[in-house]
């Protein structure tokens, strides 16, 4: 049996935005994002007078675009720019620039992939470590990613696959990079995607001769590079508009960006 | 000093098995250099399981690389810290330690004495009460923090900050600056940045260096003066020093011990399950077999595998079936929500259905059918929950319409082997009845319902109704919800629309504590019932709500469509959740259902819900309310008679508070030592304004709230009105 709706009849009434206190800065989307936002804001609150408290809420990317665009919270966390799917009105502000680095597990060090050999195994042409030249491995690849709706996945679509690569590729999803990050230190023959800053227990592997690393970022050699910041609804204003402003003007605040990216 | 996180394994010294070995199979074990002196490494396997692995060791350089050794296929076995949450990776298995070797090993400050009786008594106080705030639940949480990418001294700060202890100080002491070393790991560094920003906050002038090296270049540093302590781990520290006094030891390089830590990093073992399956090793006295024995010990009994027997029906329950998209089996070995109360706010329950009775929430502190409010909750008889679809003293919580009994059963439907199994089999049902026999209610009552239920001890409440009228009474209600850690969780309705557009209340409203549900159907369980309604904003998870299986409010069972059923699932889904770890926040508890819901190209933000990724994302969550600082709310505050009733809420970290200061009308009411958050308490004396403020162990303020005071007669006054909402 299905159960019938109701129908309510009683007159609109005006839908009141969520409690919040005047002082309190709330963020929600990319845990990557989250860990550097966080850190921040631990600098930013002994670095200023009467500074704001910060709830920071960890997910994805589109979470925090549908938590903005819904009023939830101040900020989303982003770790991609923003694009035509997303809704309008939206505003990025840069905190810090990052790459996206292609990955394997520690115990198979392929030194590097070219672009032919990525839309290769997209394509579903190459699905085992044997057909990769480097790899000493030969069992089956595990590819590893993200659902298509993350900035993770689609910077990775972006940039490294092709449009006119055919996707036959069926990778394994997770929920968040650091979910990726684990799930390749414990796969032997995984590959996948992740963070600059999460590459640690990892094997990167060079794309098209070039190292993923904050050298090549800085000039531009390396392609998979992405933004991470706010996204708020117009620009930025009080406290976030006061936090991000030191973001990008503190010395502070350039050194922990400095710990594992590039300034915005 | 800003560093980066450094957790890489570097790795040195890889020996070979000796030939002569009586292994059948060769084992490696992945340990620090000081394994062979370490009374809770070799030594200790030769002391008490009676065999000596010097000789098949792999040396760790970074000393808590273990994992990543065994990662690396460098060794079969590894010292792991007992702070190390990788320890909860589902591919490692700890070894138990069932002959009891590994001795306690406590952190523990090491100050050099002169520097002690330089700043007399307050370096030491202020260095003991750091340590006393630190539990190993909570450094395996700053572990894991820093191994998601923060940095050590933001996560340290942090800590200290919510723990009242950091901040700035009043003065700067005069005296020289003290130096804290770290061995070179990261929870060392973490663990000097934490006594750092608490010697900062009561003013001395700190530095933090790397010593270079492990627990011999700490030593090294602090004997040639260029450390004036660092964070040391007690048991281990004793066996590198030698003696039997870690006092007398430390004195002969002028140091000394502060008060010992709760938190523990103990040495402990583990392997990589496939591994362990292979070798059948479980625990550490099953290591014998794999290296020289010192003389054999006695093979003991493996430990039999327990299952719990299926329900009668739950082979018809096609959501919870293995390999169903809850993936729920999975979850059941990890938690069955033990410990915690959802509040089906609904049309009542049958409440002696023989799968629902078990599992009946009763508020002990009432007693039944004497007319009377016991335990001054406001509310007369509330033994199983309130009814507010009358405005009657009395509860009834028959169900006139099956509803809130189906809703119930596949929250929380016992597994006794009657019948079928709900998603959350040992969670408690609170029954909040809203809706009359024709599914009818009021948005004012569904919102007294959520007060109630916040109130009373509820962590999750289920919506399983709708209205199209928004009612800002109920979004007031699930803020205050939000105040008391509560989640709430919502069917998105049965229109087949997109609610982004077209909202319904309380599916579309926007709260950090709400989560709306779509139903998805039985064919594989993920596409979206015709019937559901829907929306990529608004919507977050999708549910199996079609062809439902639960109780009926005749006592048997009875198969149900709708979002109506796809709600409860998620709340029951929760409830594993917090009964693998009660400690998490509503707002952590909605993030980490919508980062582990299965993506999917459905019309709702996240997926359709997974339980099995939610709980053991849960059960390894970081607890993030400790991390913040500690904030109060009145939930209620309501005059009857000669005396005033309030209800508090405290919300983020709560070490630190040590007593709440409670004023009516500006004067002196109540002083209260620290308790479980919510709590109530009752004032002799009636007044208009009440405010609380909660105090650390110094009499500093660490929150505040206050509340107008409010009359009420039955407790349910105000609770009808507003606009009509049904299921």
């Amino acid at each position: 049996m299905r159960r019938a709706a109701l129908l309510a009849v009683l007159a609109a009434l005006a839908l009141a935005a969520p409690a919040r206190g005047e002082s309190t800065i709330t963020m929600s989307g990319s845990v990557v994002t989250q860990a550097l936002v966080a850190d921040l804001a631990y600098f930013y609150r002994h670095d200023v007078r009467d500074p704001p408290r910060f709830s920071l809420t960890g997910g994805v990317t589109a979470t925090g675009i549908a938590d903005v665009r819904n009023g939830i919270v101040d900020g989303g966390m982003a770790a991609r720019a923003l694009g035509p799917g997303d809704p309008p009105g939206l505003v990025l502000t840069r905190i810090a620039r990052s790459g996206l680095c292609l990955v394997t597990n520690r115990a198979n060090p392929v030194p590097g992939i070219t672009r032919a050999q990525v839309q290769d195994i997209v394509a579903g042409r190459v699905t085992t470590w044997g057909q990769v030249p480097g790899s000493r491995r030969t069992d089956p690849i595990v590819p590893v990613g993200r659902d298509p709706t993350t900035g993770s996945a689609q910077v990775f679509q972006s940039i490294f696959v092709d449009p006119a690569t055919p996707s036959l590729f069926r990778p394994i999803t997770l929920p968040t990079d650091l979910a990726v990050r684990d799930f390749i230190a414990q796969t032997p023959a995984a590959l996948g995607y992740v963070d600059l800053a999460l590459t640690g227990p990892l094997h990167v592997l060079a794309f098209d001769g070039v190292g993923c690393t904050r050298a090549t970022i800085r000039t531009g050699a390396y392609p998979g590079a992405r933004p991470l910041g706010i996204v708020t609804r117009g620009r930025p204003r009080g406290a976030l508009a006061r936090f991000l402003r030191w973001t990008r003007t503190s010395r502070v605040a350039r050194r922990v960006i400095a710990t594992r990216y590039l300034p915005g | 000093m800003l560093r980066a996180v450094a957790v890489a394994a570097a790795l040195v010294g890889v020996s070979a098995v000796p030939a002569g070995a009586q292994a059948p199979q060769p084992v490696r074990l992945a340990a620090a250099s000081d394994c062979r002196q370490n009374p809770n490494c070799a030594p200790g396997f030769k002391r008490v399981y009676d065999f000596d692995p010097s000789a098949s060791l792999v040396r760790l350089k970074v000393a808590d690389a273990g994992v990543q050794a065994l990662d690396d296929g460098l060794a079969e076995v590894a010292v792991v810290f007992s702070s190390n949450p990788q320890l909860s990776r589902p591919d490692i298995l700890p070894l138990r330690d069932d002959g009891h070797m590994i001795t306690p090993d406590h952190v523990v400050p090491i100050v050099r004495s002169s520097m002690l009786r330089r700043y007399g008594p307050a370096l030491r106080r202020r260095l003991n009460a750091a340590s006393r705030i630190l539990t190993t639940l909570q450094l395996r949480g700053l572990n894991q923090q820093v191994i998601d990418g923060r940095l050590p001294e933001a996560v340290a700060g942090e800590f200290v900050d919510s723990n009242a202890l950091g901040g700035e100080p009043a003065r700067t002491r005069r005296g020289p600056r003290i130096v804290i070393g770290f061995q070179d790991f990261a929870e060392n560094e973490t663990l000097a940045h934490l006594y750092a920003s608490g010697l900062r906050g009561a003013g001395f002038r700190v530095a933090v260096r790397d010593t270079g090296g492990l627990r011999p270049a700490a030593v090294s540093a602090m004997r040639r003066g260029r450390i004036d302590m660092w964070p040391g781990y007690s048991g281990s520290l004793l066996g590198y020093l030698g003696g039997t006094s870690l006092r007398r030891s430390l004195a002969r390089i002028g140091a000394e011990p502060l008060a010992l830590a709760p938190a523990q990093d103990r040495n402990g073992f583990a392997m990589k399950i496939d591994v362990a399956r292979r070798l059948g090793i479980s625990k550490l006295s099953d290591l014998a077999r794999f290296f020289p024995a010192v003389t054999r010990s006695a093979a003991r009994p493996a430990r039999a595998t327990v299952r719990a027997a299926a329900d009668a029906r739950q082979g018809e329950q096609w959501a919870v079936a293995p390999g169903s998209v809850l993936d729920l089996p999975g979850a059941w070995e990890l938690s069955r929500g033990a410990g915690v109360t959802v509040a089906v706010v609904d049309s009542g329950a049958k409440i002696d259905h023989p799968d629902l009775a078990p599992n009946i929430w009763t508020n002990f502190d009432e007693v039944p059918g004497n007319g009377v409010d016991d335990d001054r909750n406001g509310f007369v008889d509330d033994v199983h929950g309130v009814d507010f679809t009358t405005g009657a003293p009395g509860q009834d919580l028959t169900d006139g319409n099956g509803h809130g009994t189906h809703v119930a059963g596949i929250i929380a439907a016992a597994a006794n082997g009657v019948g079928v199994v709900g998603v959350a089999p040992k969670a408690k049902v609170m029954v909040v009845k809203v809706l009359d026999a024709q599914l009818a209610g009021t948005t004012v009552g569904v919102a007294a319902a959520i007060r109630y239920a916040a109130a009373n001890g509820a962590r999750i409440i289920n919506l399983s109704l709708r209205g199209t009228v928004p009612d800002p009474r109920l979004n007031e209600a699930i803020a205050a919800a939000a105040a008391a850690n509560v989640l709430v969780v919502v069917g998105a309705g049965n229109d087949a629309r997109d609610i982004d557009t077209q909202p319904v209340y309380p599916a579309s409203i926007a709260a950090p504590n709400l989560v709306s549900v779509a139903a998805t159907i039985p064919q594989d369980g993920r596409a979206i019932a015709d019937f559901s309604n829907f929306g990529q904003l608004t919507v977050q998870l999708a549910a199996p709500g079609d062809a439902i299986l639960s109780t009926s409010n005749t006592g048997g069972w009875i198969d149900e469509s709708g979002t109506s059923m796809a709600s409860p699932m998620v709340a029951g889904v929760a409830a594993l959740m917090l009964g693998a770890n009660p400690r998490l926040s509503a707002a952590d508890l909605r993030a980490l259902l919508l980062q582990n819901a299965v993506r999917a190209p459905l019309k709702v933000a996240a997926g359709y819900v997974d339980a099995l990724r939610s709980v053991v994302a849960a059960s390894t969550a970081v607890d993030g309310g400790a991390a913040q600082a500690p904030r109060l709310r009145v939930l209620n505050a309501t005059a009857k008679g000669d005396h005033t009733d309030v209800q508090a809420a405290v919300v983020g970290s709560t070490a630190a508070v040590r007593r709440y200061v409670v004023r009516l009308d500006g004067r002196p009411a109540a002083r209260l030592t620290a308790r479980a958050s919510p709590f109530k308490l009752t004032l002799r004396r009636r007044g208009h304004r009440v405010a609380i403020q909660a105090l650390d162990a110094s009499g500093r303020v660490l929150a505040r709230a206050q509340r107008a005071v409010g009359a009420v007669g039955s407790g349910k006054s105000g609770a009808s009105g507003g606009a009509q909402i049904g299921a």
